[in-house]
């Protein structure tokens, strides 16, 4: 029996096909964690895994707007104007979601439909069109994959494309993420996981979208 | 490994050329990519996992200290990856292979599905030891656990196999005698 196993085990292994080797993802993904760390102000507390957040200071044209793009090698760039209110504090509740919510400039649904147990240990605000919240994934078995990264920002920010020249702040990290992008009524929505199952994704963005078709009756 | 890596190639890559480092990792990329398949089962994650494994060896290679420790150190840094990779899958999609790798494959349909059952300690060093026939010591420093430890788990891992396998593959059910053999 064990010659069985050996022989059926070896077989299985040549019969695995192995796809090319990606060289230009692994030269990116060492190039991104070779990165030097952000100069951290007062801001700075959401760490996404593998992607380039960065926030520029603007043209004046800009100034109080917040932009959100996706840079083609899958980085995610947030662009703040010098004169942007930015604002990163740590938070207990939902309810202190719900009211930095309401002095956006755009009529958000806030992140439902998360796990039960999962706690926001941190917000952040830039202007009055984006917003992301920093939660711990409850579960034992999510050791240290617990971080869920959730961006609710106006539509319109979102489809800008300019970025201006002047560095901000910048963070990078080099682990994998899970992502997901979609529009809900006014807003974009960006969930960045390392944690969050596909169903546990599932559930956000239906909780959201449910919400968002409650809110426009 | 398949084949044996030159051990100068090792010693230039941890020296700091990245060429050669990038020539390791390429010579290495296939025994990434199939003991990140074997563990994790699904096409896309065992890219992810292999990719990863190689990035952290493209980091890091500079600190080991020794080239003869090379596979061993590799094959942590893989198992380690489809270990992390595997926690983010779901219970209903983490152990099913590809419907397409397992076209008319029904006996490695039956492999896949009975190393499916196991739990994660046991699947390793299953994979370790049978696909990438690695012998239980070597095992145990890649796991960081005692040689006896490995044994025991093998021999587990095998006492769950066989039935299943058998249960799977009606044609074995006559060497039940046979199957609780260690």
């Amino acid at each position: 029996m064990q010659s069985d196993l050996s022989a059926r085990c070896r077989l299985a292994r040549e019969l695995i096909d192995v796809p090319p080797f990606p060289l230009a993802p692994i030269r990116l993904a060492v190039e991104r964690s070779t990165q030097a760390p952000p100069h951290r102000k007062s801001i700075l507390a959401i760490v996404v895994a593998s992607f380039s957040v960065v926030a520029i200071a603007a043209a004046a044209e800009i100034s109080q707007q917040t932009h959100v793009q996706f840079n083609p090698s899958g980085g995610l760039i947030i662009s703040a104007g010098p004169k942007t209110k930015i604002a990163s504090r740590p938070i207990h509740s939902s309810a202190e979601i719900h009211e930095a919510a309401r002095r956006l400039d755009f009529p958000a649904i806030v992140p439902q439909g998360l796990p039960e147990g999962t706690k926001p240990v941190r917000l952040f605000a830039s202007g009055t069109s984006l917003l992301a919240i920093t939660y711990d994934l409850p579960g034992v078995q999510r050791r240290s994959h617990q971080m869920l990264w959730i961006s609710i920002a106006n539509r319109a920010t979102t489809a800008a494309s300019n970025a201006p020249a002047v560095l901000r702040h910048r963070m990078v990290r080099g682990v994998s993420m899970s992502v997901a992008h979609w529009g809900v009524g006014p807003e974009d929505v960006i969930v960045i996981s390392n944690g969050l199952t596909d169903p546990e994704f599932a559930a956000i963005k239906r909780a959201m979208e449910q919400e968002s078709r409650d809110f426009a009756r | 490994m398949h084949p044996q890596v030159p051990t100068e190639l090792i010693d230039a890559a941890r020296n700091g050329g990245s060429a050669d480092v990038e020539r390791l990792l390429e010579m290495v990329w296939p025994d990434a990519y199939r003991l990140a398949r074997a563990i994790v089962t699904q096409t896309q994650s065992a890219e992810d996992v292999a990719q990863e494994a190689c990035v952290t060896v493209f980091r890091s290679i500079a600190s080991l200290r020794n080239s003869d420790a090379f596979r061993t150190w590799f094959y942590r840094i893989v198992v380690r990856e489809a270990l992390k990779q595997k926690r983010m899958q779901t219970s209903s999609t983490a152990l099913s292979p590809d419907a397409a790798y397992c076209e008319d494959r029904s006996a490695l349909v039956d492999l896949y599905r009975a190393l499916g059952v196991l739990s994660d300690r046991q699947r390793i060093v299953i994979v370790l030891h049978y696909f990438e026939n690695l012998p239980s010591r070597e095992i145990g420093r890649i796991l960081h656990v005692p040689d006896a430890t490995v044994r025991f788990r093998l021999m587990s891992a095998r006492r769950r196999l066989y039935p299943l396998l058998a249960e799977l593959n009606p044609s074995l059910k006559k060497k039940g005698e046979e199957i609780y053999a260690v």
